[in-house]
């Protein structure tokens, strides 16, 4: 199993199995935050494709101040606001696709998805990018400031805001806080 | 400016709550201010620190919704650092090959195209010997009476003129071989 500074020496180096290792390794993160952001999967497979084809094309440019992973979110991040951004242009719905994901789990949890798949499609794209890289793939405040290119203090104050954003609109939330006492 | 800790606590609060922008934009940034004060109290930056850690009520991970089955999004083909490293190496003797030219450029002057050496249109003035004729379009500073076989050759910008001695003449019109060398050699000065 190759850690990230062998994956990007390989890749330095032109050799397969280097980008064959980072697409391993974070291919699936990155589509998992593109189709969460873009809520299509088409629109979500072409920003991964954009995404990893530019950073392959300047993996030479990685210097390792920050860690492959985070690298890798920041050009997700901007490729899946140019693909909005040319999906839009193109006359596409400024709605998001309803593009329900197949889900085997029991009734309640697909209701319970669905209702914070509406709850976060009513963010705003930024607010709801910073919720699903916290709370979802755990990146330091640090880590989503050099993504979204802004200070980590800056970072903890939109997480906030977009944290009660999310609880009020959460339909389920006197639910939720009545359980929270109950228990 | 500095704010209280109230006010700092006040001014986190989000403005637009709800309102969903697909454009990507987003409530204004925390001003300088508010920052600030972030940035120097322990107390603000520790509070913030708690109410950030844990996500809010109904985002658990349990119920954030999974990938699609059947998604199999192919490996983008890494032709990018092949190419990256072709372009560049391109760009390194491109570069290379225009600081050399400039360098030929700058010591040895601009090349000027190949010029034909004219043919010498040949001819005797012998309305200058053995003195000058009144009138003519030429003097020379030397008597031409020295001279008993002048030449001029003609270009588009310059005439030359070859003065031979007797001796010279004849052997320059005996020796046919040498005679297109001897002209080159007259007509380049």
């Amino acid at each position: 199993m190759m850690n990230d500074g062998e994956r990007v020496a390989l890749a330095r180096q032109g050799r397969p199995e280097g980008f064959r290792s980072i697409w391993e390794a974070y291919g699936r993160y990155i589509h998992t935050l593109a189709f969460r952001m873009l809520r299509d999967r088409a629109l979500a497979e072409d920003a991964v494709q954009e995404t990893f084809a530019a950073a392959f094309r300047s993996i030479r440019e990685f210097r390792g101040d920050s860690r492959l992973k985070t690298w890798l979110y920041r050009i997700a991040y901007h490729e899946v606001l140019r693909v909005r951004e040319r999906h839009l242009r193109g006359g596409g719905s400024t709605e998001l696709p309803e593009d329900l994901p197949a889900c085997d789990s029991a009734h309640a949890d697909l209701e319970a998805r669905l209702d914070v798949r509406a709850v976060l499609d009513r963010l705003p794209e930024r607010d709801r990018a910073i919720l699903i890289m916290a709370y979802w793939d755990d990146l330091s405040c640090a880590e989503i400031a050099d993504v979204l290119s802004i200070t980590a203090n800056n970072v903890k104050i939109l997480l906030y805001r977009a944290r009660i954003k999310f609880a009020g609109l959460w339909p389920r939330a006197d639910e939720a806080r009545q359980k929270e006492v109950a228990s | 400016m500095t704010i209280t800790c109230a006010v700092f606590r006040q001014r986190l609060e989000p403005t637009e709550v709800g309102r969903r922008r697909p454009d990507g934009a987003v409530q204004p940034e925390p001003d300088a201010a508010t920052l600030e004060h972030l940035a120097t109290c322990p107390d603000c930056l520790g509070w913030l620190d708690r109410e950030i850690a844990t996500p809010p009520s109904g985002l658990r991970p349990a119920f954030w919704e999974a990938l699609p089955t059947g998604v199999d999004v192919r490996m983008p083909t890494p032709t990018a650092p092949g190419s990256t490293l072709f372009h560049r190496l391109s760009l390194l003797l491109t570069g290379v090959a225009a600081a050399f030219a400039l360098y030929l450029l700058t010591v040895r002057g601009i090349p000027q195209p190949a010029r034909p050496i004219p043919t010498p249109a040949v001819e005797t003035l012998s309305f200058l010997l053995p003195e000058e004729k009144p009138g003519a379009p030429f003097s020379f500073l030397e008597p031409a009476q020295e001279y008993s076989f002048v030449t001029r050759t003609e270009t588009d910008d310059s005439h030359s003129w070859t003065f031979l001695d007797q001796d010279s003449s004849f052997s320059f019109i005996e020796d046919e071989n040498d005679k297109e060398e001897l002209w080159e050699d007259h007509s380049r000065g």
